[in-house]
């Protein structure tokens, strides 16, 4: 199935550095819903004990037109909204065929 | 109780050092059987028992319960491009707390040892949220029973999941075993995410974690790495900013200097 999106201009790019994060849908793929997980401010040791803040985010619906979609690009957490196309509508993190 | 046999010893002390003197001088042995102080020998079986009986009550006071005192540090708000700066001179900062503390000698009555095992408490949250009816009002920290530790071969209590990576191989080893099981965790691959998932946080609500990997001496080619995860489950995210609270524990406990 192709789905045609529109990306809005909104692009965030979490830049932090030294931090680590994972996609379950591997990329910008509005129509499987993905989860990621990622750390702000690396890992930081006292002694022998080391520490890391992680967070997880999931895609979710914005709006009925509208996806907020995260993915992963060079180890950095990336923040999209995306409008579905006409037709489809956001339901569960995902931009889905709306039924006729 | 401790002042008296103080007392008592020393008296025995002098006393077992004047006969000494006594036997040490030249006499005939038979005299020295009508004295009061017998033998030397005797007196100092006499204070041996004494300073055992200081040991004792010594060590029977040395392991009272742990002492806890919290600081906490001023919370830090920050964006996602302060992150790595403001974290670092956070974690700066309890670094220095930590040597002072350590440093310090004082809490043990005398001839007990301090033993500190500070800890540090960090626990970073998004500063706004948006509501979602299937997510807690504000972040909680997903719990589990006896049984669930079992199931999934964790153990928890007040708040951490703790795991131990314990394996032939070297530390960074370790360290990688234990990070995969806590992102596995928290993205829902392995069991106990998808547990998680399933019955006390849907994928929907934010997750947000303190991952500790304390490392523990190992013998030979084996490392062990303890891991102690919080996981508080709360609303989505609404901006991108976070506020971060750390505390300093300052846990100490007294043991008899040997």
């Amino acid at each position: 199935m192709r789905l045609k999106v529109f990306f809005v201009t909104t692009l965030f790019v979490f830049n932090a550095k030294g931090e680590t994060c994972r996609d379950s849908d591997k990329g910008i793929n509005p129509e499987v819903f993905g989860k990621v997980v990622y750390s702000l401010g690396g890992q930081n040791c006292i002694d022998s004990s080391c520490i890391t803040q992680m967070f997880k985010e999931s895609d979710r619906c914005l709006s009925p037109e509208k996806l907020l979609e995260f993915s992963c690009s060079k180890g950095q957490v990336i923040e999209q909204e995306i409008q579905c196309s006409t037709g489809y509508l956001c339901r569960e993190g995902i931009c889905q065929k709306s039924p006729k | 109780m401790r002042s008296f046999l103080i007392s008592i010893t020393l008296f025995l002390l002098v006393l077992g050092v004047s006969c000494l003197g006594n036997a040490s001088q030249v006499e005939p042995f038979d005299k020295l059987e009508s004295r009061t102080c017998e033998t030397a020998d005797d007196n100092l079986i006499q204070i041996q028992g004494l300073a055992d009986a200081l040991t004792k009550e010594s060590e029977s006071q040395c392991p009272f319960k742990e002492v806890s005192t919290a600081e906490q540090m001023p919370a830090v708000t920050f964006g996602v491009f302060s992150a790595q700066n403001k974290m670092a001179s956070l974690f700066e900062t309890l670094n220095e707390k930590q040597e002072k503390f350590m440093q310090d000698s004082t809490g043990c009555p005398r001839g007990c040892k301090k033993i500190s095992d500070p800890i540090v408490e960090v626990s970073t949250r998004p500063t706004q949220y948006e509501f979602d009816e299937k997510c807690p009002r504000v972040p909680v920290a997903v719990e589990f029973d006896n049984k669930e530790n079992q199931k999934f071969g964790i153990e928890y209590t007040n708040g951490f999941i703790k795991k131990d990576f314990h394996q032939k191989g070297s530390l960074r080893e370790c360290n990688d075993m234990a990070m995969k099981f806590a992102q596995e965790t928290l993205m829902g691959d392995n069991k106990v995410g998808k547990h998680i998932e399933k019955n006390k946080c849907p994928s929907v609500c934010s997750y947000t974690s303190t991952v500790r990997l304390r490392s523990k001496p190992s013998a030979g080619q084996e490392c062990h790495v303890d891991l102690e995860l919080v996981i508080l489950c709360g609303p989505p995210k609404k901006e991108r900013e976070w506020t971060t609270e750390a505390k300093l524990v300052k846990a100490f406990r007294c043991e008899a200097a040997k």
